[in-house]
């Protein structure tokens, strides 16, 4: 699966971290979880919610949350608004895309088969989706998802959990090691 | 050995340097250039080849098509032409890849067009003289933590050094080298932790797999006038190489030259020109090389082609402590034996005199907040310097002593002025009026130690100094001459035996120190 840039169509898809979510936050609970992880959590808040039902209204999108290694203090993450049809909403796979074919046969060996199914998160009627790989979970877990408006524009952030410190343009952030 | 400054050479450049080297000669060909083409007397030089087991050292392998971008954001040399940067909300004039400053006498060729994820195509150099190059030798680097000090530094090596097809290898491959004993076992474990969904395989290698040498081959009696051969042969068309195609061409001749008959023994290669980019490199000054050699190697010395060098070989066994001494007389380090993790920042180790150790420009990696904010501010309060020890055994038994009472920060360094005392140098603090009415007693003025002492061998040392005492120490730009004497206080710790109370240590010029004096003018 190749991460590529992030969405950039008029909504800003960035994440910034703080390291405590706000716990005036209300939180949602999903209407469907699609390959739900013992353990594991990521949360969404109300305005998440509807603000991923509201693209997912306009453009069929969902939001799709990864983190990869680098960044300023070790991990970034990697929000994308990929369009609904790309993802099988039962088994969790991504299917067909452009490059999905040739990339699978030469780089299968570095392909985990486990990676390759997200966890969807179904919100609001199953309006809302957002997907995430179990590696990404795993350093994500007990985090909130949320989205802000600010002077500076709007944007999906993710915080709290294990999630501490992060640079100064708020991309990067570092973890407490888990025990 | 000495690193003497030799100049006004530039004459003799342009009759010694061959035609410009057009990109499509084959690199090869160079080497097979002996010296007795040029005005030499043969009969006074010797080859002399010093040699030692490295038994310190572990591996690990990183393979992948997404190996270069994973260690890109690792690490603090820049391996990627191109990068992305996050969150931009101001555009800036050089999006996407910027560069160094281009030396303006040649104009910059750029790299031929390849993709990264795919072949072993060896490492991305940014500091060629004709811009960046490919070269499938060790890169000095460093990984920072996430507040911008240095883990540990390393040496990443494209492996196997030389490859029959190019075409024929698969992805990128690399062999990242830390001490075995401190680093391997928490290196392996902060790379699986940093994989996630890169596409990367990670493995230690085995440990007795491989052996690690050092070396360094001198041509002794060479006249200063000539250019040294390791410019002339390796470095100059090594930094031409813009495939990497023709880097594996131009590595494969090299090693069969340097090792005939033996490249198959030969994994991995490092050559040291860390100070290049300091000072011209007299005909005289040894190359230093780091070879990862399979483990039938006994002697590595056995591997050298005798016949590469018209002159005379004479092999000379050292041990790995002789090694240090001369790194650290010239201001290099290497692992955490040195240094201890996440103490010092890189650019203090001043790495960012060195080629391609530490890039400015290279998007976002661990540690890269405060060391960008550091070369942006031109504000380093630190750095470090090589000096003398007096009387190595009294300090040996200072430490001894230190570690004994589980004293284990660095010793401090003092400073005074000669003939004078400590207080004079520091600037006089202004005692303020004690709210608690005036004690009894007098106070002393407590001395603030102006550096500390990192490592040592024999009676060289490495301090990391202050830089506000480099005027005093090494006079200023403007001629003025230094004359301030350092030392370590003893008094309360040891000294019992050799009747010290004092080490005293003389600072030797670095040779960044006259680029640092011009661009900092510092006060006496």
């Amino acid at each position: 699966m190749r991460t590529g840039r992030l969405g950039q169509r008029g909504y800003a898809s960035t994440a910034t971290n703080l390291s405590a979510a706000d716990p005036t936050e209300v939180l949602v609970q999903p209407s469907r979880i699609v390959n739900q992880i013992k353990d594991l959590n990521l949360s969404v808040s109300e305005r998440a919610a509807s603000r991923l039902s509201q693209i997912n209204r306009d453009s069929h999108e969902v939001l799709k949350v990864g983190i990869e290694s680098g960044g300023c203090h070790g991990f970034q993450y990697t929000l994308q608004l990929i369009p609904e049809s790309q993802l099988d909403l039962q088994t969790g796979l991504m299917k067909g895309g452009e490059d999905a074919a040739t990339a699978k046969a030469a780089e299968d060996e570095f392909e985990d088969a486990e990676n390759a199914k997200l966890t969807i998160y179904e919100l609001n009627d199953s309006t809302g989706k957002v997907a995430i790989d179990p590696q990404s979970l795993k350093i994500l877990n007990n985090t909130v998802l949320t989205y802000t408006k600010e002077l500076i524009g709007s944007s999906f952030k993710i915080s709290g959990g294990s999630l501490k410190s992060s640079c100064g343009c708020g991309s990067s952030f570092d973890v407490d090691v888990e025990a | 050995m000495s690193l003497g400054y030799v100049a006004a050479r530039c004459s003799l450049r342009t009759l010694l340097w061959p035609s410009r080297i057009s990109l499509n000669q084959r690199p090869a060909a160079l080497l097979r250039r002996t010296m007795s083409s040029l005005p030499v007397d043969s009969a006074h030089i010797e080859t002399v080849l010093k040699y030692a087991r490295l038994d310190s050292k572990g591996y690990i392998e990183v393979e992948g098509p997404e190996a270069v971008k994973f260690l890109n954001g690792l690490v603090t040399s820049k391996l990627q032409a191109s990068f992305v940067k996050k969150n931009l909300t101001t555009i800036g004039n050089d999006s996407g890849s910027g560069g160094p400053q281009r030396s303006t006498e040649e104009a910059t060729v750029p790299l031929a067009d390849f993709d990264v994820t795919k072949t072993n195509w060896g490492l991305y150099h940014e500091a060629g003289p004709t811009g960046p190059y490919i070269s499938r030798f060790g890169q000095y680097t460093s990984f920072l933590d996430g507040k911008g000090k240095l883990i540990t530094d390393s040496i990443l090596y494209p492996v196997p050094v030389t490859v029959p097809n190019l075409m024929k290898t698969r992805y990128p491959k690399y062999l990242l080298e830390f001490d075995k004993k401190e680093m391997l076992g928490r290196m392996l474990q902060t790379l699986r932790g940093h994989k996630l969904l890169s596409k990367v395989k990670i493995s230690a290698v085995e440990e007795d797999a491989v052996r690690t040498w050092e070396m360094s081959i001198a041509l002794e009696g060479m006249p200063d006038v000539v250019e040294s051969a390791w410019i002339t042969n390796i470095w100059r068309p090594m930094t031409t190489l813009k495939s990497p195609g023709d880097a594996s061409e131009f590595t494969n001749g090299l090693v069969q030259s340097l090792f005939h008959g033996h490249e198959d023994k030969i994994r991995a290669l490092y050559l040291d020109w860390r100070m290049d980019g300091l000072v011209q490199r007299t005909a005289e000054e040894p190359l230093v090389f780091r070879i990862v050699t399979d483990n039938t190697v006994d002697d590595v010395s056995t591997l050298f082609n005798k016949d590469v060098f018209d002159f005379e070989l004479n092999v000379v066994p050292e041990n790995k402590a002789s090694f240090r001494k001369e790194r650290l007389r010239c201001g290099l380090l290497d692992g955490t034996g040195d240094v201890k993790p996440s103490t010092v920042l890189p650019l203090e180790l001043n790495f960012d005199y060195f080629p391609d150790v530490v890039n400015s420009n290279k998007g976002c990696y661990i540690g890269q907040e405060l060391t960008a904010r550091t070369f942006a501010t031109g504000i380093l309060r630190k750095r470090m310097i090589s000096v003398t020890i007096e009387n190595p055994a009294a300090l040996a038994e200072y430490l001894r002593n230190c570690n004994a009472t589980g004293n284990t920060s660095y010793p401090e360094v003092e400073i005074r002025t000669v003939g004078g005392t400590a207080e004079e140098v520091q600037s006089a603090e202004p005692l303020a009026a004690s709210p608690f009415g005036s004690s009894s007693k007098p106070v002393r003025k407590r001395r603030r130690p102006v550096g500390s002492l990192l490592a040592s061998e024999d009676d060289t040392a490495v301090v990391m100094m202050r830089t506000e005492y480099f005027g005093k120490i090494y006079g200023n730009s403007e001629g003025e001459i230094g004359n301030a004497e350092l030392y370590i206080d003893t008094s309360d710790e040891s000294g019992k035996e050799s009747g010290a109370t004092e080490i005293k240590l003389t600072p030797q010029r670095p040779l960044w120190m006259d680029q640092w004096l011009q661009s900092n003018k510092p006060n006496f």
